[in-house]
């Protein structure tokens, strides 16, 4: 079982390194670049073979030959590809990129890498222990997503007998990508385990530390990655979240993975193709959860505004159609599960025009929610009270100001998402036929932890670095390098002196 | 030779203060993960870590899972009067955790509460004298069969199989 369980993961890693390859140019850094691809690579891996997988249950009931030749097919063919024509496509197409690390690291901060390698092992001590205890997830990890892979696994020829309103309460409507991954790990080991699922959970976990710390590492700097990857790991809702097995995690993971790659084609202004890329992930962000159905909503709603803002039409239009290519083949395969084998969903089908209106009339709502809303901002990382993380953030952003010589549509995009994704949510409470507070209460935390990555992503592209804020401090005197010299960052301040 | 080492509170100036803001968003993360890792290893000890009771509840199940078809509707009863609890002042209906567990175990069988509405159109039936409130073994003796039951096997774990009486 374990050497097929290899296979798996190795098969996985393969389809999405493949992908990725075709579809972002190599970093000329080494190292950094390596991590983030690794992470791309990983859940480009398990959305995309999820994909192909559901695919291959619809073809065949016997899922598991298909599944083994279309997997195959796809790495040959791409492996092929990128070994035939690797020189031409790459000379053609796009131009490796650098990452904007143009601003020394402070020698103050040495301790800051291994500090934050503790912290994550602290955090990866905790997230073995209650996966081995809980290895089932918990409530909705085993209620929805394992249970949904369960059926996949061993229906048979009846994989689709579990999407039916008998079983409500488990919301045969939600997307498979988690059920999907799960089972497919399990026809490669030919056995049902936990294991697999706990290994998915635990990579959506710590790949999204990864991907948001080297990724700002490689567009601002050492340390501003290393913040954000600290303040994301000292989020404990997110570790003990991302061991239950709830889709909120990976979720998060393809929030952050489609502005992630929105960034890096700002930074690499060559080729269409990591649009491509991003609307793939944006797309298994609706394969994973019906809240990215509203997240593909707002990031094209983003794109098209700012690109039509700053360039005009043409523009907006060699954005969005590289884009769209990529999404589409996704989403048609959620649209076919949703019109296909999915029961309509609670939320939609309990709305009505008199109710729909009297939700959205009474005024008391709002506040309730607004109320939530905030209160959330602050508790919902299950912060202690003196270790509060968002509260730290402020003071942050007041001290070092907005980097506006860094600002780009990928920035705007990110922003103008956020803050869509934000009134989309606060919309569905609105509207919700549930019980307001007891959704809210059930549900709030888990929405702010969907976006918090992209948020800390997001805050720390526009937040300036500590080298160019101390860079930057116009207050410098020659009299004062000595103490700047002290401190290591004296070319820092030589560097803008000289620029004033 | 060399600068003028300046005043301590000069030394407090804007770089300084970013350092120890930085310097403080570390300790507080590294003290978050220490406080978590604490509190979950004392939460293990005292064996009250995660949902453990899931694996527990779903191996019970394995022998009665052999014995039922590949798909179909079976029923699921935790005690003599088993009913879907509905949720203070609202619509929204919840059922009890273990039935939820006993279609989790028993996949791609679809289970049902076994509520009275329906009970004679499900073909067989698990009884769960463990779940619901059955948690007490003393009232395991006032467990009443289904009626049109009849014993398929008693699993000697809490759990019964009954198949419906041909009429």
């Amino acid at each position: 079982m374990t050497s097929r369980l290899i296979v798996w993961l190795v098969m996985t890693l393969s389809v999405g390194y493949v992908c990725l390859r075709l579809l972002l140019p190599r970093a000329r850094t080494s190292y950094l670049n390596f991590f983030t691809e690794v992470c791309l690579a990983f859940g480009l891996g398990i959305g995309v073979s999820s994909c192909v997988f559901f695919v291959c249950l619809l073809v065949s009931s016997n899922g598991s030959s298909w599944l083994f030749f279309t997997e195959g097919a796809i790495l040959s063919a791409g492996s092929l590809f990128l070994l035939g024509f690797s020189k031409s496509f790459n000379r053609r197409s796009s131009r490796s990129y650098e990452p904007a690390t143009n601003v020394e690291s402070l020698p103050q901060l040495r301790f800051f890498a291994p500090l934050v390698y503790a912290t994550t092992a602290f955090s990866l001590a905790v997230f073995l222990m209650y996966s081995f205890d809980a290895r089932h997830g918990e409530y909705d990890g085993w209620e929805i997503w394992n249970m949904r892979a369960r059926f996949l696994f061993r229906g048979g020829s009846h994989w689709a007998d579990g999407f039916t309103n008998l079983l409500d309460y488990s919301h045969p409507d939600y997307p498979l990508l988690i059920p999907a991954s799960i089972a497919r790990s399990w026809f490669y080991g030919g056995v049902e385990t936990q294991i697999t699922a706990i290994t998915i959970a635990l990579a959506f976990t710590f790949g999204t530390i990864a991907l948001l710390t080297f990724s700002l590492w490689q567009l601002r700097s050492k340390s501003q990655g290393l913040l954000a990857g600290l303040a994301l790991v000292g989020t404990p809702f997110f570790i003990i979240h991302g061991a239950s097995q709830y889709a909120d995690v990976p979720l998060g993971f393809y929030y952050l993975a489609t502005l992630v790659v929105l960034n890096l084609h700002e930074q690499v202004q060559s080729g269409p193709k990591p649009l491509v890329l991003a609307g793939i992930t944006a797309g298994l962000s609706a394969w994973t959860k019906n809240e990215g159905v509203l997240f593909v909503g707002c990031i094209v709603l983003a794109l098209v505004a700012l690109s039509v803002a700053s360039k005009g039409w043409k523009h907006c239009l060699d954005r969005l159609a590289p884009f769209c290519l990529g999404l589409f083949p996704i989403l048609a395969v959620v649209a076919y599960f949703k019109i296909t084998l999915a029961p309509p969903n609670d939320m939609v089908s309990g709305q009505g025009l008199a109710a729909t209106l009297e939700r959205l009339l009474t005024l008391s709502r709002y506040w309730d929610i607004g109320k939530a809303f905030v209160e959330q901002l602050f508790s919902f990382g299950v912060w202690h009270p003196y270790t509060n993380i968002p509260l730290l953030l402020g003071f942050y952003f007041l001290l070092l100001g907005v980097d506006f010589s860094q600002w780009s549509i990928g920035v705007g995009v990110c922003v103008a998402a956020l803050v869509l994704m934000v009134m989309a949510y606060f919309m569905t409470y609105l509207v919700t036929p549930r019980p307001l507070q007891w959704h809210l209460m059930t549900s709030l935390n888990r929405l702010c932890l969907q976006l918090w990555p992209s948020f800390l992503f997001t805050y720390f592209l526009i937040v300036r670095t500590p080298e160019r804020a101390m860079a930057s401090d116009t207050k410098v005197k020659p009299q004062e390098l000595g103490a700047y010299r002290q401190r290591g960052i004296e070319s820092l301040a030589v560097a803008d002196q000289a620029r004033l | 030779m060399g600068h003028k080492t300046p005043l301590i509170i000069n030394q407090f100036d804007y770089p300084a203060r970013v350092l120890w803001l930085i310097h403080i968003i570390v300790a507080v993360a590294l003290l978050c993960n220490g406080l978590l890792l604490k509190q979950t290893i004392s939460l293990r000890r005292a064996n009250a870590l995660g949902s453990g009771k899931v694996s527990e509840y779903v191996t019970r199940f394995e022998p009665v899972r052999s014995l039922l078809p590949s798909r179909g509707r079976i029923g699921y009863m935790s005690g003599p009067n088993p009913e879907i609890l509905n949720m203070e002042g609202d619509e929204y209906t919840a059922v009890q955790k273990e039935y939820r567990l006993a279609q989790y175990a028993l996949s791609p069988v679809i289970v049902r509460p076994a509520t009275a509405d329906i009970v004679q159109e499900l073909p067989l039936l698990i009884v769960d004298e463990y779940g619901g409130d059955f948690f007490d073994a003393q009232l395991r003796k006032k467990i009443v069969p289904p009626q049109g039951f009849v014993l398929v096997r008693d699993f000697a774990n809490g759990l019964l199989l009954y198949r419906r009486e041909r009429l």
